[in-house]
């Protein structure tokens, strides 16, 4: 009783932390590269618009840098305060992995960040782009190495269990294991996406208010460009991960689509919306079509995909849980998809920076692609349970055992520094967006020197 | 091959842990030291002066953390186990102290003092954790050993908390005041300079105090008393009078404020120097030694490959933005 308390305890915490921690570095990849082009384009035109944007946005992004560094350090440091059965079984994969995210990609984005923010007026205009460059390259990095170790424990390979832990043999087939190249093109579009609504959001809340500033139409038109041609890559690039993991992880899958049993069945239906019972094993409330299940996921109108009742109900994830947040991911690609058609529609017609409706709808976008984000890590994280390494180690075996007064108190202390620091952080954030771009921070006159003579 | 490849991670864990006291230590010292800096301006530029460096001076720990998870996964897993209440703590605290380096600036005028006690508090809190560990970790674990073979840390939430470990926190922390001293006294403008080196004197007598107390601690500890034998005892001994005559130095008035900094990086060295010496070769001490705790030899050859690559080249892209912001900070740099 209490060994199962402290574990849902735990769980709860490595959910809360991990879903907090992950809003800051979406955003950071995505605007270290969207940074990194402007950067160019100033350097190249020496346009004051693109200077305008690369500062307002720098100072945006310094605030989520801050807050995503420090919040990952906590995720550092969990593994084995936490989760201290699942550190010793399988941190001679997961560490090495982690090591080479610090050496190569966190000093990186922290050793020039501090050029970029700060160095402008210490070093010439091409070191500075460089030190901008080198942050995106970090960000990118930092997202290679934790995808590669997150891959590994949804599918494990080139590993070998001695004494009850892993051993790696061959460390290609670690880092690039079955699902790694999948889960790197769909988090990698997705946070480039989520970065685009996000700018793009604020471009068109700007843009709505009347601030018809050629910086804020720049932005505005560049995320929308970048939407239309990325939208459609992501749905294909889903759909593979969703085979993929069809292949190697069918549970996930019959959880994602509700789909209880094949017995009486032919062809597996696809569940547009139903209430998953977990108890019943069935679902209420269904609306389903007949065959397209099937056609989507093995492109065949007869072959039947794996269902629920093929594992005993203790190797099941949690039905309800991903069964919904995947339809919310869809969803909201759905009206990421829209916006992309409405924006092409809006320039034909003219009234692309104009019309207030479309502004709306686009300023209340803004937070889509984090939300997509949220529910997609639900899917494939809440999608992997029971275990913590698939098929290798439960979760509930990888648990520290400490009592539940102590998970209780570290629990409810995370939620109280979390919610105090980052909603502040975010409100801070908000501010800065809200009040847009200063001009008077340009250093208009002279654009061939140096910047000098700012502030 | 096995013993040889941890013996070298030993070492790049140490440099790491090394690394991370010196840097952030400074960063640390600074909020320490900011309660008793009177004026907004001088305040500001105390904070600016570690601004564009204190992310890099944190990765460090983060390595630390790694490179022990990638190498001894055992160690990892029990120190960390054994350490979860004031790790977490000094998460929070960390947290409180990152976040308060944007958020002083860009949150409305109001709020500007929350944030700078929250940078205080945070500096302390870290510092007075990382010291308490420090002391504890020497004092050792309770180790258990399953049926299996496999070791697991057997004590108690609050085993950390001891006489002992509440004096080596106090001691870190006016450790950690006095780097940042000289870090001020070299990078403020006059009024900073000033006003910082008039608390050179009394940090630095508390710093004796603190390291003599230290001593007699240990030589009434039944834990740690018994260590104090052979080759260790030198080491011990030896860093601890190095130390103090570095200190005595240190009181001197005619020193640059750059030479003080480099002398007090020598003493954290020093002390790096008889602190590893108490427990090595044990990285759980008293039991469990580097080889019992290694991971997989081809764990350890992949991180050690990449990790002895990337080093040199951190270290050199890391000491070119130290060079760049070389100097006397400057008022309102920033972005």
């Amino acid at each position: 009783m209490f060994g199962v308390e402290a574990l849902d305890l735990a769980r709860i915490q490595f959910a809360f932390t991990v879903s907090f921690h992950i809003i800051f570095p979406a955003i950071t990849i995505g605007l270290a590269s969207y940074l990194a082009v402007i950067h160019f384009l100033w350097l190249k035109t020496g346009k004051v618009k693109y200077e305008n944007i690369y500062k307002f946005w720098s100072k945006i992004f310094a605030v989520n840098f801050g807050m995503g560094v420090v919040s990952g350090v906590v995720m550092a440091f969990q593994f084995g305060t936490h989760w201290s059965e699942f550190s010793r079984f399988a941190g001679g994969i997961t560490g090495p992995l982690l090591t080479y995210e610090v050496t190569t990609a966190f000093f990186l984005e922290a050793g020039f960040l501090g050029v970029m923010l700060f160095g402008e007026n210490r070093v010439g205009k091409k070191t500075h782009f460089f030190a901008t460059c080198m942050v995106a390259l970090g960000t990118f990095l930092s997202m290679f190495w934790i995808l590669s170790s997150n891959s590994w424990m949804q599918t494990p390979a080139g590993y070998e269990i001695i004494d009850n832990r892993v051993v790696p043999v061959d460390w290609f087939a670690v880092v690039f294991n079955p699902s790694f190249p999948y889960r790197l093109v769909h988090m990698g579009l997705a946070v480039f996406v989520t970065t685009a609504l996000f700018v793009g959001s604020v471009a068109a809340w700007h843009l709505r208010k009347g601030n018809q500033h050629p910086e804020y139409k720049k932005m505005f038109s560049m995320s929308m460009w970048f939407l239309v041609i990325t939208i459609p890559l992501q749905i294909f690039a889903g759909d593979l991960h969703g085979l993929n993991t069809l292949k190697h992880q069918p549970m996930k899958i019959a959880a994602m689509e509700g789909h209880w049993t094949n017995e009486g069945y032919g062809a597996t239906p696809l569940v547009l919306f139903a209430l998953p019972d977990s108890e019943s094993e069935t679902n209420r409330f269904e609306i389903a079509i007949p065959v397209l299940g099937s056609l989507i996921l093995t492109h065949s109108l007869t072959d039947q995909v794996p269902a629920l009742d093929e594992v005993s109900k203790a190797d099941r994830p949690n039905v309800p849980v991903v069964f919904w947040a995947f339809r919310i991911m869809v969803a909201l690609g759905g009206l990421m998809l829209l916006a992309a058609l409405i924006s092409l529609y809006q320039r034909k017609k003219g009234t692309f920076y104009t019309n207030k409706c479309w502004l709306t709808f686009i300023v209340w976008m803004g937070p889509s692609g984090l939300l997509a984000i949220l529910a997609g890590w639900f899917v494939t994280e809440v999608g992997r349970q029971p275990w913590v390494v698939n098929g290798l180690l439960r979760t509930a075996d990888a648990v520290s055992p400490h009592t539940t007064l102590h998970m209780s108190i570290s629990l409810l202390g995370f939620i109280l520094v979390y919610s105090l620091v980052f909603i502040t952080g975010y409100l801070y954030m908000v501010r800065l967006m809200r009040r847009g771009i200063d001009s008077s921070e340009t250093t208009a006159i002279d654009h061939d020197n140096m910047s000098k003579g700012d502030q | 091959m096995a013993f040889d490849l941890s013996f070298i991670w030993a070492f790049v864990i140490l440099i790491g842990v090394a690394v991370y006291i010196v840097a952030d230590g400074f960063d640390l010292g600074v909020g320490i030291l900011l309660p008793f800096v009177k004026q907004e301006a001088v305040k500001d530029e105390f904070i600016d002066s570690i601004s564009p460096v204190w992310d890099g001076n944190e990765t460090w720990l983060i390595l630390g953390g790694a490179a022990l998870m990638g190498a001894f996964p055992l160690a990892y897993a029990v120190i960390l186990e054994a350490f979860t209440f004031p790790i977490v703590v000094m998460l929070f605290a960390l947290i409180l102290r990152g976040v308060a380096f944007e958020f002083r600036v860009h949150s409305p005028a109001g709020h500007k003092k929350i944030w700078t006690i929250a940078f205080v508090v945070g500096s302390y809190i870290a510092a007075l954790m990382q010291g308490m560990m420090a002391g504890a970790f020497l004092e050792g674990f309770l180790i258990g050993t399953t049926a299996q073979g496999t070791h697991f840390f057997d004590g108690k939430d609050t085993d950390w908390i001891s006489p002992f470990s509440l004096l080596t926190g106090v001691g870190l922390v006016i450790m950690f005041a006095v780097i940042g001293i000289f870090w001020g006294a070299m990078k403020g403008n006059d009024t900073l300079k000033n006003r910082v080196l008039s608390f050179k004197k009394p940090a630095i007598f508390a710093l004796i105090i603190v390291l003599i107390a230290i001593m007699i601690a240990m030589l009434f500890s039944t834990k740690l008393m018994p260590l104090l034998v052979g080759a260790r005892l030198y080491l011990v001994v030896g860093s601890m009078i190095i130390i103090g005559l570095v200190l005595l130095m240190l009181l001197g008035n005619s020193m640059s404020a750059g030479k003080g900094f480099l002398l007090t990086v020598f003493i954290m060295v020093c002390g790096m120097v008889g602190y590893t010496s108490l427990f090595f070769p044990y990285i759980i001490p008293p039991s469990i030694t580097l080889e019992m705790a290694a991971s997989a030899s081809s764990s350890q050859m992949f991180g050690l490959v990449g990790t002895l690559i990337m080093l040199p080249i951190i270290i050199f892209y890391l000491s070119w933005t130290y060079f760049i912001f070389r100097g006397k900070v400057i008022a309102g740099e920033g972005y």
